[in-house]
């Protein structure tokens, strides 16, 4: 890439991004003129309504105007001044209350209950100003039942408030004022700032994609030197660099509207505490770094929904679902129990709202700070460059626009058989990922069972899905085909040896990650709480069909089918290790991914992939399960464990023996191509 | 100058219902375009010119065969490099609206490298050339057909390209406008500079090409000078040569 380049095509596409007027609505007149109009209005317009509820006078009518005349003078006259009441006679028994109610003219109706013990207030909770009426009289008829009180202890000879008050009890907040305002406003800022962040992109990248395609100007800059990857890098600078903008200009707007805010209560009450807003410096400062962070991700991922739409209006078809997506993840912020844990560090959206909270909060983590920020600008980076692998400018500029991706395609038009597009692999996967943690996570917390239920059902059906709709061969994509038994007795010696050797990885990511590996062992115990059968269904066959589906049959097809084996090989286990999201778990699972991955190569079945991985599940649940029973069959699971030396010749050499025995079926089942391959 | 050879561009189309078929809207085309010549790519509609002109201009990939642009001792075959020796223009070219003509020259210029003190003089240099004067610092979304079909223009000569490639660039202009491209075009070929453009017009053909290069399913049909045309075709005039190399109803000019 030239990046002198890229500088020219930043410039021209930040001068016409910010020449849109559409831009300049969002970026600058929302939040400098529509939110302090609607805050601040707002509170005006609400603090005159309240005044003026406060002082209103009320019509009420009452029963007991010559029966209890001190009640009456209490009400007419009451200690505090800003009751008003204007009172009426009436008789309840011959009264229609809802009728009178509803006419409005009357606010509330007060009359003593049938047994004489008390008084009943008739009120339209679904009318305000019958509302405000119901409170002021509750007030007069508190202060009425505290001065009978009152009487009946004097006449008892006691002191009312000896009596009534035996003990004082007094707040000792030792919060300091910048506290718990940071804590107020890491409640609402994560999300103010995620929406705005969102917003402040949205349009800057439907207008640099479908908005310059609507226009017919891509094929004007692509007859400049240009490439592909330039110029998505140039449109993605710029998308990035309108969201920041306008991020920190709602930040600016927020933070004044704050200021005014506090000064306004500042100057009317002497309760409100002096801030020092230096305390917060540390804390705006990493939240800049976290805009950033952000910044990259979301703007990523908005060109990402954008680039494939021929129109504009299309461009925002697709982009809605992204936008509610963030906007749901960003609710995260309002729950309190959610902490940031370091796998909750790694969950897009939620892990930037968490650490926001936190930091606003004072609660500084340098590791939880590293892992969000480290993570957003991944994730950012890898959407980025399978962006700028994806957009291919021909098929933009003059194929039907969906490039890579089948799936945008018109169905009646797609290409019956094959193996999916990288580029539908490239949308697949995220799917799955953002579906198994909100679906999924949102079914966990209601049951564990339908949790693990769900999140399968995701990994094995959304495949399943596009490649039918894709109208892809079912059979060659998901390797429906029996195989040798080789391949199957192959597999399983290949996987115990992989199992000793992805041990000793676990053993030493465990140390490294401690925290991760108590929050997988917590997980693991509430599952287990099922049952055995329950967990070698759910643990172990389910995800054995389920991955196997995703990785080694959508993905693997997928991969190789465009690149190298080898590279096809480790990009699917690399990629089935991270969606495991878990630090300890991430290098054994490659590992493991590496293996089922070789065997499905090889065998070009589905088969003895989900045999072995069935195995390494099942001897998980088995050896929690039974724990002594497995020791004493395999001395590895037991509590003192086995050398590493051991470990490894023995994973090695189990390796090594299931290579051979894959190689020799492959021999003796594809007799003529076992050369050429790997 | 430029050479290319056994270019083929498939693309999938849609035949029968649910079903898509790759067919060749470039086949097995070779040319070679020399410094100072003009040459003009006809065909009917649907022949294959627009496609043809792209894979040169190095905006599409071929499937098969290469491009080839050579300067001197130096042979280019890498696409950008190619794009950075001369100025496409199809006749559907779009500019940046909210840009104006010198911004749009200022970021073109830069992207190919030029100095700045190079920029500012090429940008007063064809500005006169091309009477840009009055509208080079309006937007272009404000100016007229002509006006921006001038800009686009300016876009391809910022950089002094040794050849042109223009996809119908007179297409849809009046007759003053459409007479200022063709001036521009023999003008350039004064300066030695090469032409190679596609056109539905057979009079402007006849008036301006060295040599023409007749297509017809995305294949070359015919190719030499225009006396050699009218010898293989035993015509006197471009408009007849095509009727006859075209089947009749297949042909579609002006």
């Amino acid at each position: 890439m030239n990046f002198k380049v890229i500088k020219q095509l930043y410039k021209k596409e930040i001068l016409d991004v910010l020449r849109d007027k559409k831009t300049i609505i969002m970026m600058v007149i929302v939040p400098l003129l529509i939110y302090p109009l609607m805050f601040v209005g707002g509170m005006v317009m609400m603090s005159k309504v309240t005044t003026q509820m406060d002082t209103q006078t009320y019509e009420i009518a009452v029963d007991f105007m010559d029966t209890n005349p001190e009640l009456v003078e209490m009400f007419l006259h009451p200690d505090d001044d800003t009751l008003h009441f204007k009172l009426c006679d009436l008789n309840v028994m011959d009264a229609d209350i809802s009728m009178i109610l509803r006419g409005e003219k009357i606010n509330a109706i007060v009359y003593e209950n049938e047994d004489g013990t008390g008084y009943n207030i008739a009120y339209l909770s679904s009318v305000t100003n019958s509302s405000y009426a119901e409170q002021k009289v509750r007030q007069v008829l508190s202060a009425y039942s505290d001065s009978l009180t009152n009487q009946s202890l004097e006449a008892a000879g006691l002191d009312p408030d000896t009596v009534l008050h035996p003990f004082e009890v007094e707040d000792d907040d030792r919060a300091s004022t910048e506290e718990t305002t940071g804590s107020l406003l890491g409640v609402i800022v994560p999300f103010m700032l995620v929406v705005s962040l969102l917003m402040g992109t949205m349009y800057p990248a439907i207008d640099t994609t479908a908005g310059e395609r609507e226009r017919g100007t891509l094929e004007t800059i692509l007859t400049l030197p240009v490439t592909n990857q330039e110029l998505i890098f140039s449109k993605f600078l710029t998308v990035g660099t309108i969201g920041v903008a306008s991020a920190l200009l709602n930040v600016l707007s927020m933070g004044g509207i704050g200021v005014y805010l506090y000064k306004l209560a500042a100057q009317t009450t002497s309760m409100v505490s002096k801030i020092q807003v230096s305390k917060f410096v540390p804390a705006i400062l990493v939240c800049c770094l976290c805009i950033l962070a952000f910044a990259v991700l979301i703007s990523a991922l908005s060109m990402c929904f954008c680039v494939f739409a021929k129109t504009y209006k299309e461009a925002n078809n697709y982009i809605t679902p992204l936008m509610l997506l963030v906007m749901f993840a960003s609710f995260i912020g309002f729950m309190p129990n959610v902490t940031l844990t370091r796998n909750m560090a790694l969950v897009p959206v939620a892990n930037i709202c968490l650490l926001i909270r936190d930091l606003l909060a004072f609660k500084f983590s340098f590791s939880s700070i590293t892992i969000v920020l480290f993570s957003n600008v991944a994730y950012g980076i890898i959407a980025v460059l399978v962006l700028g692998k994806l957009y291919n400018s021909e098929a933009i500029l003059f194929g039907d626009g969906t490039g890579n991706v089948q799936i945008f395609e018109r169905r009646s038009n797609m290409i019956k058989g094959g193996v999916p597009s990288v580029g539908d692999v490239c949308l697949v996967l995220p799917v799955v990922l953002v579906l198994m943690i909100y679906a999924g996570g949102f079914a966990s917390a209601k049951s564990m069972l339908v949790g693990l239920l769900v999140t399968q059902g995701i990994v094995g059906g959304v495949p399943l899905l596009t490649a039918w709709y894709t109208k892809k061969d079912m059979r060659k994509t998901f390797r429906i085909r029996l195989c040798r038994p080789g391949f199957l007795l192959g597999g399983l010696v290949l996987m115990m040896g992989t199992i000793l050797v992805g041990m000793l990885l676990t053993s030493i990511t465990s140390m490294l990650f401690p925290e991760s590996a108590e929050s997988m062992t917590g997980s693991m115990e509430a599952i287990y709480s099922y049952g055995y059968g329950v967990c070698l269904l759910l643990i172990a066959l389910l995800p054995a069909v389920c991955e196997e589906l995703l990785f080694r049959g959508f993905l693997l097809s997928s991969l190789e089918h465009t690149m190298k084996k080898r590279a096809a090989i480790l990009t699917a286990a690399i990629v089935f290790g991270l969606y495991h999201m878990n630090l300890v778990q991430t290098p054994t699972t490659a590992l493991i991914g590496m293996a089922l991955c070789y065997v499905a190569v090889q065998s070009e079945s589905l088969l003895p992939g989900m045999l072995m991985h069935f195995f390494n599940n099942a001897l998980s649940v088995t050896a929690a399960f039974y724990p002594k029973q497995v020791a004493r069959v395999l001395p590895i699971f037991s509590e003192n464990g086995v050398p590493a030396l051991v470990l490894i010749v023995g994973g090695v050499g189990l390796c090594v023996l299931g290579v051979y025995i894959i190689k020799r079926s492959k021999n003796k089942a594809f007799p003529v191509e076992s050369d050429a391959r790997l | 100058m430029l050479e290319a050879e056994n270019l083929v561009k498939q693309f999938e189309k849609n035949e029968k219902k649910h079903k898509k078929v790759l067919f060749s809207a470039v086949d097995h085309v070779s040319l070679h375009i020399k410094e100072g010549e003009i040459v003009g790519v006809l065909g009917p509609n649907g022949a294959g010119k627009t496609t043809l002109l792209r894979m040169l201009g190095c905006l599409m990939q071929p499937t098969e065969g290469v491009v080839r642009y050579t300067d001197g001792d130096r042979i280019i075959t890498d696409q950008t490099e190619i794009k950075r020796q001369i100025g496409y223009l199809s006749g559907n070219t779009k500019l940046y609206g909210r840009l104006s003509t010198r911004e749009l020259l200022t970021i073109a210029g830069n992207i190919y490298g030029l100095p700045e003190n190079v920029i500012h003089a090429r940008i007063e240099e064809i500005a006169q050339i091309l009477s840009l004067e009055d509208f080079i610092d309006n937007r272009i979304e404000k100016l007229s057909t002509g006006q921006t079909q001038r800009a686009s223009i300016s876009r391809c000569l910022i950089h002094s390209p040794k050849l042109y490639i223009f996809d119908e660039p007179t297409l849809g202009l009046d007759i003053v406008s459409s007479s200022a491209i063709v001036d521009f075009m023999r003008a350039e070929k004064e300066r030695g500079k090469a032409v190679l453009y596609s056109t539905h017009y057979m009079e402007e053909a006849e008036l301006l090409c060295d040599r023409i290069l007749m297509l017809a399913h995305g294949r070359v049909i015919a190719e030499g000078t225009l006396p050699e045309i009218y010898a293989q075709t035993e015509t006197t005039n471009l408009r007849d040569a095509f009727k006859k190399l075209i089947p009749a109803g297949k042909e579609e000019m002006s």
